[in-house]
């Protein structure tokens, strides 16, 4: 049985959380000045707080890239978070949609994505003289599937978080404490990581899950969720304690309604292990079940 | 394969994942117990995951 920690462990991790941000900070400092990829995610979120306070906001520039694949309310979040801290922002627009690799849906998907993104990012680094390009990788990150990483890593972008170790509670610890909204804040990673590899990413598609997503979140549902997209059929992973709500029949149609309404799927299922992050690489036999 | 643990649906297979529907009346996989156990079976027939879907049917059962 999991027990929980006691007071003394907890106030030790957020000792050890506090002195990996001192780190950081530290870390910045040498670096000068940074281009930031910022999603308005969790991890980016926090580093270009961070940054902010290290540097001064000339010193920092929060690059967002919206694309089809880009959720709404994640580029509105982003822009909450930046407006509400002071982060400098500059808004582009990508199009990995038009590389047919990346259309194609491989399993290295990311990679053709991330590769798009910073062949945008780094000449917007190159011109205003920054000193480093940036993105949010964290250590817990770095044992997973991620090609996208490569692509950021065959440019010489920087990873901070992951460098000085900060797992995911730890970031989440850190901007609670700096009151970032962000601190609770469900992880969001792009709207293709919806559709199973080898079947191709389409603006369709992505509206499609995007749709679904709102509408489940519509009812009430917190916490991670995913619409998987199966053709004709969504499946939806949900949080273990949220899985106990919505598997009872009644409420399970009323799920399934409003995600045929909103999404245009012809059948709805729920998964039955719930939510679990990289989910369709393990369908797709790209990581082990 | 289900029926034996106490589980009666209709199971389709897409390829490593399974759609459960039950048949009326069967509420059993609101059982996390009872989850599992399908999850278990599923493994080991190469399913690697399951979902549960209300059919339209079911609706006036």
């Amino acid at each position: 049985m999991r027990q929980e920690p006691r007071a003394d462990q907890v106030a030790a991790a957020a000792d050890v959380a506090a002195d990996k941000e001192r780190r950081l900070g530290g870390w910045l400092a040498e670096h000068g000045s940074v281009v930031i990829g910022f999603s308005g995610g969790v991890d980016s979120a926090y580093l270009a707080c961070v940054a902010l306070d290290a540097l001064g906001p000339k010193h920092v520039l929060a690059v967002i890239g919206r694309s089809a694949s880009y959720p709404v309310e994640q580029w509105e979040t982003a822009r909450r978070v930046a407006g509400r801290f002071g982060i400098p922002v500059r808004e582009i627009d990508t199009d990995e949609m038009s590389d047919p690799r990346y259309a194609a849906n491989p399993s290295n998907r990311c990679f053709f994505c991330k590769s798009e993104l910073w062949s945008r990012v780094i000449p917007i680094a190159r011109e205003l003289r920054f000193g480093a390009v940036l993105d949010g990788t964290n250590a817990d990150d770095l044992g997973g599937h991620r090609p996208g990483a490569a692509a950021g890593a065959e440019r010489g972008v920087l990873s901070p978080l992951a460098i000085l170790g900060f797992t995911k509670v730890e970031i989440r610890e850190r901007s609670r404490a700096r009151g970032l909204p962000t601190w609770e804040q469900p992880s969001s990673p792009c709207l293709a990581s919806r559709i199973p590899y080898g079947t191709s990413v389409t603006a369709e598609r992505l509206s499609q899950v995007e749709r679904a997503e709102r509408a489940v979140r519509g009812l009430g549902v917190a916490g991670d969720l995913r619409v998987r997209y199966h053709g004709d059929l969504a499946r939806v992973e949900l949080t273990p304690s949220e899985l106990e709500r919505w598997l009872a029949p009644e409420s399970a149609r009323r799920l399934r309604d409003a995600v045929r309404a909103a999404a245009g799927f012809a059948r709805v299922a729920i998964d039955l292990r719930g939510y679990r992050s990289g989910s369709l690489n393990v369908l797709g036999g790209v990581t082990a079940a | 394969m289900l029926e034996v643990i106490g589980v009666r649906c209709k199971v389709e297979r897409r390829g490593a994942l399974a759609v459960l529907t039950p048949l009326p009346g069967d509420r059993s996989l609101e059982r996390p117990e009872v989850r599992r156990e399908v999850l278990s079976v599923l493994r080991a027939h190469g399913f690697t995951h399951a979902a549960v879907e209300f059919a339209d049917d079911e609706d006036s059962a």
